[in-house]
């Protein structure tokens, strides 16, 4: 028979789902708050972020995210300041590493033919391959490097949330760049709202990366088995990373309209599907947990 | 739980060894007194002790993270190699997938041919353009359409379709007439794209057994009337054979012009390979540092003609410097094409042997001094490259020779030539050889040449030839080809032929005297034409005599200049301006001047005679109201030998 749950479980609970709903909200809303800004102020066109704004407007939904990742790992919670340590090292290596791998060993090629097709073999090639699996890799080995090795990795969960802290830092650079990108224009909205999609994707894409590198940690398999789990998970969230690049670009760009609101429901329902499976990873390795107390829910 | 278990704790990594001044720092702990004697002593080390103090922690610092290393990739380390291996697998497919994406996208190639030029291309040109022609800066505009040689000259352009900023001109014309190819196009790329044209990197490439001239450049440009000016990047690729000139030019951004010139360079091919190359290396020759020196005195001369409705250069020599002025010492030969002077000659300043030079002004031979019955030529730049008034004394300094005094030269007396023969890529190349004699017929100045077997050919011409004291001997002017029957055999042998630099003396006295270059003006004599004289005043005469021997030298001229022109002021090309009034000495060296000088005045005296220096003198005649009507200010004129 099994023992009643202890009052304070439930109570903590409660105040982790209300918690979460309240970021969820705070996302929404601040997607909703561009989107206000620009009805009141009468924005027709694009607007001219300065650094700072930009920053601020890449840095909020990656905070509430942030902190809505740290709140999954509710068994036992990593401390704080490892986790926002890894969230700026994906922000100030991980990601200028990414662009400089794929700078050197893939540069731009200034006089490329492209297909025009949304899948063609060259622009799955490059989607997959080059950018999805060298992001993911610098992702990967800055928390392999760092925080892996540390006692604080105790448990296969820790690499969800340690990687998609990384996945979180890594969208705040993505988003930097691309609401300074095209001469620091951009669609106030439409900004806001990729910079809230982008990062649950990142993050998504890493968390389940994150999944594989906890379990190869823990796994009492040879190195072999370990390697073989590891690259499988690179590939895999490399393939994930760039089926959304090549998905989003499709939806927003069809024909030679654009077509960012389209683009960016789209990329919210696939990033929302990542992360709903990484969930459900999430919910087996906390079933899992050698911190959960017996009974807990 | 499953199959997973707690990490096993990660042993410690071996610490640091204690660095060499850890005993000092232990007593600093330890020991008030100590320290502050420690303290002391560290603050008065010098900071060489300083730097050795510290030099000598670096051998245990490298060991402890070679340790560090060693521990990392060893066994027991967390930093596993199977995790290594899993970085470097998906590194490689990152590296395997850029290349894979670089041949997909890569545009597809075609083969350009046209007029005896092929070559392989990126299929990704829209239809060719005729390229407007662009008036010569340099001269006026000639409205001629051009000329047409069949099917040539092709001159046209195409635009990328995949990047409207990258552009392909191929342009197909006639052989030029100078062989120094490489030149040639440098002054067709720096008339064509003016002042802020500057060449970055040029060399020349064997490409199908033919050797092609490749340059980068950088050039500015509007994209569109009005638009802020941008600054545009190019690489031609150019050789001739020996019929035509080919060029192919690409302008873009470096990176994509880079792209397509990979495509195209190994590809090139022309219709006739004549297998003459472009041009050789300067052979290095250890010069006497005078020698070294002389080489900063001496120019390029190119001359150039409106061709097909296009400013061409169509040949060049050598120039000798001979004035701080800028004034250029070079052979008529070069200046006139049977007996038409040339369109314009641009100068060239040398940056160092077997470099090509800079071009740096403009002139025009009709502005020179000619003096075709030796063969030699004064010129001056007086236009930038772009036809605007410019004045050589705004450049950096002229470094100029001087007129050698003494005339005697020993046989096999070693001597160099300077210059920029057509064979030399276009750079400056010095030749070493030794006096063979005179050459001419005594009394016949104008075939009066020193003989040396220095090499002199094509381009050296108007080059200086100086001695090992880097004194200046002469102008390399010609060669003498003479063919001899030995057996069954012929063999020639070539003599070059220099005009001594004494013959050059009315030459060197313009310079002295100064001159400015002036449209019709080509004549060397210095008399005035006419001038134009006052009704009244005194007449004066004087003796010209030589200073060292006190012999009356004939034909010397006198002048008076105006009132108000000074010696540095004096411009023989402006002498019926600035002449009030003159005579020549005759076989008693007597001068009569032919005007009257108004008095009361104060006035500036020129006298010149060859082979004596010219003497100005501000203020030298001085007349007042009691000065008769004829007088002989000085009784005689004393010259000095040149």
């Amino acid at each position: 028979m099994a023992a009643p749950l202890p009052r304070w479980s439930l109570r903590r609970a409660r105040l982790l789902v209300g918690s979460k709903l309240a970021l969820v909200v705070g996302l929404v809303l601040f997607v909703g708050l561009a989107w206000l800004i620009e009805q009141v102020i009468g924005l027709r066109g694009p607007v001219r972020m300065s650094p700072v704004v930009a920053i601020v407007v890449a840095g909020v939904p990656a905070s509430l995210w942030l902190a809505f990742f740290y709140l999954q790992d509710r068994y036992e919670p990593e401390p704080m300041h490892f986790v926002f340590g890894v969230f700026l090292l994906g922000t100030l290596v991980a990601a200028p590493l990414a662009d400089f791998v794929i700078y050197q060993l893939a540069p731009p090629q200034p006089l490329g033919q492209f297909g025009l097709g949304p899948f063609a073999l060259e622009r799955v090639v490059h989607a997959i391959a080059v950018v999805g699996l060298a992001q993911e890799l610098c992702k990967y080995v800055v928390v392999r490097y760092t925080i892996y090795t540390s006692p604080e990795f105790d448990e296969p969960m820790d690499g969800v949330v340690y990687m998609m802290s990384v996945g979180t830092g890594y969208a705040v650079w993505l988003n930097y760049h691309r609401l300074q990108g095209l001469g620091g224009t951009i669609y106030l909205s439409t900004g806001a709202a990729e910079a809230v999609i982008t990062t649950l994707a990142h993050a998504s894409f890493a968390g389940f990366l994150g999944y594989v590198l906890g379990r190869a940690k823990f796994t009492r398999r040879g190195p072999v088995s370990r390697g073989v789990l590891l690259f499988l998970g690179l590939v895999g969230a490399a393939c994930l990373n760039g089926v959304f690049s090549l998905v989003v670009d499709w939806v927003m760009t069809q024909g030679l309209a654009s077509h960012p609101w389209k683009g960016v429901g789209l990329a919210a329902a696939l990033a929302v599907a990542v992360f709903a499976l990484l969930i459900i990873f999430v919910q087996r390795l906390l079933h899992d947990s050698p911190f959960r107390k017996e009974g807990a829910r | 739980m499953t199959d997973e278990r707690d990490p096993p704790p990660p042993p410690a990594p071996p610490s640091a060894p204690a660095p060499a001044d850890a005993a000092s720092s232990g007593a600093l702990a330890g020991d008030d007194a100590g320290a502050s004697t420690s303290m002391s002593a560290i603050e008065d080390e010098s900071l060489a002790e300083r730097a050795w103090r510290r030099a000598q922690t670096i051998g245990p610092a490298m060991a402890d993270v070679t340790r560090q290393v060693a521990y990392a990739l060893g066994p027991a380390s967390p930093y596993h190699r199977h995790d290594f291996i899993v970085i470097a697998l998906a590194l490689a497919m990152v590296a395997g997938a850029g290349v894979a994406h670089r041949r997909l996208i890569a545009p597809t190639v075609e083969t350009f041919q046209s007029r005896g030029l092929t070559f392989t291309r990126p299929a990704i040109w829209l239809a060719p353009e005729e390229v407007p022609r662009v008036a010569p800066r340099l001269v006026p505009a000639p409205s001629a359409r051009p000329r047409g040689d069949g099917d040539l000259p092709y001159h046209v352009v195409y635009t990328s379709s995949l990047d409207p900023d990258v552009r392909m001109e191929v342009r197909i014309e006639a052989k030029p007439p100078w062989s120094n190819v490489i030149t040639s196009l440098e002054f067709d790329r720096r008339t064509r794209w003016g002042e802020l044209y500057a060449a970055d990197r040029s060399g020349v490439r064997t490409h199908g057994r033919h050797s092609w001239l490749r340059t980068s450049f950088r050039y500015t440009f509007a994209p569109n009337k009005g638009d802020e000016p941008r600054v545009g990047h190019a690489i031609e690729l150019a050789t001739v054979d020996s019929e035509r000139l080919y060029a192919v030019t690409l302008y873009g951004p470096p990176r994509a012009i880079a792209q397509v010139a990979a495509t195209i360079e190994p590809s090139l091919r022309v219709a006739s390979l004549t297998g003459k190359p472009l041009g050789a290396p300067a052979e290095r020759l250890q010069l006497p540092e005078p020698v070294r020196v002389a080489l900063t005195r001496t120019v390029e001369v190119v001359v150039a003609d409106v061709v097909d409705g296009q400013l061409r250069a169509v040949g060049g020599g050598t120039g000798t410097v001979i004035g701080p002025d800028g004034s250029v010492l070079t052979n008529h030969h070069l200046l006139v094409d049977k007996q038409r002077p040339h369109a314009v000659f641009a100068i060239a300043r040398a940056r160092g042997v077997g470099q090509v030079p800079a071009l740096v002004c403009a002139g025009s031979p009709s502005r020179s001094k000619l003096w075709p019955e030796m063969d030699l030529a004064l010129i001056k730049c007086d236009v930038d490259l772009d036809g605007r008034p410019w004045s050589p004394t705004q450049a950096a300094a002229w470094p100029a020779f001087d007129r050698r005094t003494e005339t005697g030269l020993d046989r096999g007396q070693r001597l160099w030539v300077l210059g920029f023969p057509d064979v030399t890529a276009g750079a400056l190349a010095v030749s070493g050889g030794a006096v063979r004699g005179l050459a001419g017929e005594p009394g016949s100045p104008s075939d009066n040449y020193i003989k040396t077997d220095a090499v002199i050919t094509l381009g050296n011409s108007g080059g200086p030839v100086v001695d090992d004291t880097g004194a200046l001997v002469g102008v390399a002017s010609a060669v003498r080809v003479t063919t001899t029957v030995a057996g069954t055999q012929l063999q020639s042998t070539t003599t070059g032929l220099v005009r001594p630099i004494l013959a050059a003396a009315p030459l060197f006295a313009i310079v002295r005297a100064g001159w400015t270059p002036r449209d019709g003006h080509t004549s060397i004599d210095l008399e005035p034409t006419a001038i134009e004289a006052e009704a009244e005043g005194v007449r004066l005469s004087t003796h010209i005599v030589a200073h060292a021997n006190g012999q009356p030298i004939p034909g010397a001229l006198l002048m008076i200049l105006r009132p108000g022109v000074d010696a540095g002021d004096v411009d023989i090309n402006r002498l019926d301006d600035q002449v009030i009034s003159w005579g020549r000495s005759g076989t008693d060296g007597a001068v009569y001047l032919k005007q009257p000088v108004p008095a009361p005045g104060t006035y500036t005296v020129m006298v010149t005679a060859d082979g004596f220096s010219p003497l100005i003198g501000d203020g030298a005649l001085t007349l007042d109201a009691k000065t008769p009507p004829y007088f002989d200010p000085w009784g005689e004129v004393r010259l000095g030998a040149d």
